[in-house]
């Protein structure tokens, strides 16, 4: 097979209409001519193969198991830092062997911030607290005193102890 | 869901963490990535769910869940300085042993490595087009691109692929 088939030129291979006439998305005309077109061209027939062959690869990947409890630690607000050693593939446990990144962890911290913080506006403020606290040392001793102090003195169902939970969100950094 | 027909983003958490958290995957290809992408499309969905209307939640993920990746990926490109290093998960590991199902395995995470490497642009169309099942129009859609980029993308992105897995020695070309 060379490039430059006399029978068909090199524009007037299919290209991307292979990967088009594949996935059903070519009109009935097109698909007709497409398919007169790979009967007498070898090139766009192999072509034709090569990537059936990747798009089943594609379409045959598993579903990805994420992390135990990763999405109620993320609704509770205590999605801990990294999680290394999780297995990704609920089949594929050798995609397990992949390395986390130990990369930009200053916006891993932004982003899990974020959620932590939209978690903590829906929760009740003891819960909060509770959660949080011990999450975020380095920023929020003076506001998390605060807010504990203020607790113990106000209690939790006081109209005042509802401006705990606002400010919350600015112990995580936000 | 709520009685509005409109879930929270705990409820979409919930029920759709596995399908989310599998795209995210297939995009970032390693885990700690795919928590944090996770989280911000979790985040983006907490802030539109006012303006959902009930209908296709899934390609309304989708849609948040690529925006969020090309947006990281465009934050990185402005930030050269704190582009990660050698990324070690993109490693492919030896192929191990006869075992044909260890083999099946070791192949899904070739697969991903040879996905991970291919430019994101290729990447997210391939992704959303044989892991999610969009259609050309969805992704077009999606990706705010014309028709005739998502099929080019979808083509170029798979032929890519199809080359590294077979060039790399990873699986035989038939």
């Amino acid at each position: 097979m060379t490039p430059d088939d006399p029978r068909a030129g090199p524009s007037a291979h299919l290209g991307d209409a292979l990967s088009a006439l594949l996935d059903g998305e070519l009109s009935d005309a097109d698909t007709a001519e497409a398919r007169a077109h790979l009967a007498a061209c070898p090139t766009c027939e192999a072509e034709l193969g090569a990537i059936g062959q990747a798009r089943t690869w594609l379409r045959g990947l598993p579903p990805v198991e994420p992390p135990a409890d990763f999405f109620e630690r993320l609704i509770a607000g205590s999605v801990p830092e990294r999680s290394a050693g999780s297995v990704p593939e609920r089949s594929a446990g050798h995609e397990a062997t992949v390395t986390p990144l130990s990369g930009a962890p200053s916006q891993r911290r932004r982003w899990r911030a974020g959620v932590a913080a939209m978690s903590a506006c829906a929760a009740v403020t003891v819960v909060v607290l509770s959660v949080a606290a011990p999450h975020d040392p380095p920023t929020s001793p003076p506001l998390g005193r605060f807010i504990v102090a203020h607790e113990t003195e106000v209690g939790v169902g006081d109209p005042v102890s509802e401006l705990a939970t606002a400010v919350v969100p600015v112990g995580f950094q936000r | 869901m709520a009685g509005s027909g409109i879930p929270t983003w705990e409820e979409v958490a919930r029920s759709h963490g596995r399908f989310l958290y599998t795209v995210a995957y297939r995009l970032t290809g390693n885990n700690d990535d795919a928590q944090d992408l996770v989280q911000e499309v979790l985040l983006r969905v907490r802030k539109g769910l006012s303006t959902y209307k009930p209908g296709n939640l899934e390609g309304w993920l989708s849609r948040i869940t690529t925006n969020a990746f090309l947006d990281e990926v465009r934050w990185r490109r402005r930030r050269p300085a704190e582009v990660m290093a050698d990324e070690p998960d993109r490693v492919l590991p030896p192929t191990v042993g006869a075992d044909v199902a260890l083999e099946a395995e070791v192949f899904s995470a070739d697969i991903q490595a040879a996905l991970g490497r291919l430019p994101d642009e290729y990447r997210t169309a391939v992704v959303l087009c044989d892991v999610v099942g969009h259609s050309y129009e969805e992704i077009a859609e999606s990706l705010d691109i014309p028709l005739g980029t998502v099929r080019s993308r979808i083509h170029r992105g798979r032929a890519q692929l199809r080359k590294a897995l077979v060039s790399g020695g990873h699986r035989d070309a038939g």
